[in-house]
């Protein structure tokens, strides 16, 4: 059973500069979905660890990863025109056990990344995976 | 917070099904939770079958790439483990099961695929994933006493 809170926490800023976090200034959980209902609007999505210095974002208008605010060029595409670009976000958990319940553990890897469309049409990605430490691997294609 | 995962399991012929089990240990008993040692499996038989599934509850907008799959432990001599998911609940049995049939996958790629208790890939609202039927079989030349602890995995994609 899982209740361990998560290390990275998302939020959402919009055209009109509104800003949708995970859980806002009273606590409240908001879904991703809130998200997802405003995909058209969205401008800048981030994660940041709710204890070490690392901050992740999506700039949705022009395709770009950076990490504390610094783009990698080293891997990322940055040749290409890039249309069409959409937010990629989800949990990963993994949960184990031993059949009698006493050695249980929980893995969640955090995805964040983006999706676009190049001037042939072809639909490319880039996705950083994340750990509860912040350890990072990342995938393009 | 993220969405809460319990282990469920159903016994019974009225589909009693108890949240948050304690453990899936197989016996020679319809029941969850378990103590090996009061319901033991005699060499050569099989142990009434578990229909254990997933609950998901808390706050989550859609839980989707559901996987089971035996993570560690060797199966023994005379000894295998078979597990499938089912649509329906049927009272568990001892016979040898018609329901799982397949021999556990040990491996995240050849994990069985879990849906919802509704048959969709994904869940949007709080609720219950379809059983997986499991069977614990033996035959006679099965080495007695415990047999080596085995380790199950599920896993879930959730945003």
């Amino acid at each position: 059973m899982l209740n361990s809170p998560l290390k990275f926490h998302w939020t959402a800023v919009l055209k009109d500069g509104t800003e949708i976090a995970q859980f806002d200034a009273n606590g409240v959980e908001h879904l991703y979905k809130e998200v997802l209902d405003r995909a058209d609007k969205l401008v800048t999505f981030y994660l940041v660890h709710i204890t070490k210095p690392l901050k992740l974002t999506i700039d949705v208008t022009r395709g770009i990863l950076f990490i504390n605010g610094k783009q990698d060029t080293s891997w990322e595409n940055v040749q290409e025109i890039k249309h069409n670009v959409r937010v990629i976000f989800f949990r990963r958990h993994k949960e184990t056990t031993n059949l009698d319940f006493k050695l249980i553990t929980h893995e969640i890897f955090y995805f964040l990344g983006y999706q676009y469309n190049g001037v042939n049409g072809v639909n490319y990605q880039t996705v950083v995976q994340l750990n509860d430490n912040g350890d990072m691997v990342i995938q393009n294609g | 917070m993220a969405a809460t995962l319990q282990w469920s399991e159903a016994n019974g012929s009225g589909e009693v099904v108890t949240d948050g089990i304690s453990n899936v240990n197989f016996g020679d008993v319809d029941g969850a939770n378990i103590v090996i040692a009061s319901y033991p499996i005699i060499a050569g038989e099989n142990s009434y079958e578990k229909n254990i599934k997933l609950k998901f509850s808390g706050t989550f907008t859609k839980i989707s790439n559901m996987k089971f799959w035996k993570s560690a432990g060797a199966l023994g001599t005379g000894e295998a483990i078979k597990a499938d998911e089912v649509t329906t609940y049927v009272q568990p049995v001892k016979t040898t099961s018609t329901r799982a049939v397949t021999a556990i996958p040990t491996s995240m790629s050849t994990a069985l695929v879990i849906h919802s208790a509704a048959g969709a890939a994904t869940i949007t609202t709080p609720g219950y994933t379809r059983y997986i039927c499991l069977q614990l079989q033996t035959i006679g030349s099965v080495s007695t006493g415990d047999v080596v602890e085995k380790t199950l995995s599920f896993q879930y994609d959730e945003v």
